[in-house]
């Protein structure tokens, strides 16, 4: 036998072992993921992902600084779930801004040199803010003293500006898109509500409609332009 | 898999509205490569393009045959290790996580004990085993160069792009990164910026030399 191809295999094997005993446990959210059978691979991007701690804290932070204000005495029932609707779309938009761009994430650079998709990454990022965020906001609704099918009319158009800032982000770099998709959000929910007259206005049905058909078109500009997501962006 | 061959012709990278680097003809093959150039040459920006994170403004860029086009970056990244210039280690992941990230990024194996494996033995060719469980934020410029190498060095790849692997190292780190380049040569194609000569006289077959964006010579 060739003696270094035994030491090959043995320094190879020695490898194996430490690379075992040198990983650092798990945290209880990647073992959670990995519970619910997510795959190994993602649930380590997920949980391992030092920036989205400060995305989630953020995120999380937002809803719960919306929903004390939302609570204020001197709002009235209605207009405390105006403001709520309102500010929640936001709320993803932030976890775009936060979770991927070279001023989120020191790795940044080398995750764009990395063969992995970078809408698979920011998606992964997204996703990951949002259901957090999306956890809390949820609590606070079904705790707003308001009913009716208007407690959740702030999906779809969370869902809309995400895929706004994603699809814009492929063209104006992550940062740049989540502000102008936040200036311009507010904007129109203002403009309608006061055309209309009415707080809750632009969370109609017209409105559920329009938000649906605006997901959809950024949603296609986003798979159209995905590629650009892979190359340095945001510089 | 073989080291792949790197051939860029007439390529342009416009970086701002007062550097543009210019690229006439350049082949970059198997062996180690070295770029020199003074501050703001555009070494970074060079290497940036070979590492496929920018995209040529004109010209065309090519490895192993096709060109670098955004249908071919999976494949050429597959085959790349790269250490950008700026610091990419976070603080708050430990040494041995933040390698393995990197290393589920680049999509190293899908079996998570080879991975770990492949995580380790680039650790140890840097001299970092022994602080896997540290955190990146405990630890000295030098070491989390370090930790950075071994991200770009973990799984073999044919393609190593590294910015100044050789800052913040000490002598004997400097000699066994000098042996690890020296032993992958033959089977992978390593292109590194440096400032140190007489470092590049030690690793390299093949000097490329920059001059405010321009190459001034090219012997190999």
């Amino acid at each position: 036998m060739n003696i270094d191809r035994i030491d090959q295999r043995l320094v190879a094997n020695l490898d194996a072992i430490m690379g075992e005993i040198s990983a650092p446990a798990r945290s209880h959210f990647e073992r959670a993921l990995l519970s619910v059978r997510v795959p190994e691979p993602t649930a380590r991007l997920v949980a391992a992902t030092p920036v989205l701690r400060w995305a989630w804290f953020a995120a999380v932070g937002v809803v719960l600084l919306f929903a004390a204000s939302a609570g204020a005495e001197q709002w009235q029932p209605g207009d405390q779930l105006a403001v709520f609707l309102a500010l929640a779309p936001l709320v993803p938009v932030l976890g775009v801004a936060l979770a991927y761009g070279p001023h989120a994430d020191r790795s940044y650079e080398v995750a764009v040199a990395a063969p992995l998709s970078g809408l698979r990454l920011v998606l992964l990022r997204t996703i990951s803010v949002v259901v957090a965020a999306a956890a809390v906001s949820l609590l606070t609704v079904v705790a707003a003293p308001t009913e009716g099918w208007l407690r959740l009319a702030w999906l779809l158009p969370s869902l809309a500006t995400t895929t706004t800032a994603l699809a814009l982000a492929t063209r104006l770099g992550v940062r740049r898109a989540a502000t102008s998709v936040g200036i311009g959000w507010l904007v129109v929910v203002v403009a309608v509500s006061q055309v209309r007259d009415d707080a809750t206005a632009p969370f109609g049905a017209a409105g559920q409609l329009v938000a649906l058909a605006v997901a959809l078109v950024a949603g296609a500009i986003l798979a159209g332009g995905r590629r650009r997501l892979d190359r340095w962006s945001d510089a | 898999m073989t080291a792949p061959v790197m051939h860029l012709h007439d390529v342009t990278h416009r970086a701002s509205e007062r550097f543009t680097l210019h690229v006439p003809a350049l082949t970059i093959g198997p062996g180690v490569t070295t770029v020199l150039g003074s501050n703001g040459s555009g070494k970074t920006t060079l290497l940036r393009l070979l590492a496929t994170v920018l995209a040529p403004t004109t010209g065309l860029m090519t490895v192993a045959g096709q060109p670098a086009s955004d249908a071919s970056l999976p494949m050429v990244r597959r085959q790349l290790g790269y250490l950008p210039q700026d610091d990419s280690v976070p603080r708050r992941l430990t040494v041995f996580d933040h390698v393995d990230l990197v290393a589920v990024m680049r999509e190293l194996h899908t079996d998570t004990r080879r991975r770990r494996a492949a995580v380790h033995r680039a650790l140890r060719e840097v001299g970092m085993a022994d602080l896997c469980g540290e955190r990146c934020g405990r630890l000295s410029g030098g070491q989390r160069r370090r930790v950075a190498l071994a991200a770009a060095l973990a799984g073999d790849a044919t393609l190593l792009v590294l910015d100044e692997p050789d800052a913040h190292l000490d002598a004997e780190h400097l000699q066994l990164l000098t042996e690890s380049l020296r032993a992958r040569a033959p089977q992978t194609t390593v292109v590194v910026a440096t400032h140190d000569e007489q470092w590049a006289a030690t690793v390299a077959d093949r000097t490329v030399r920059l001059v405010d964006g321009h190459l001034a010579d090219g012997r190999g």
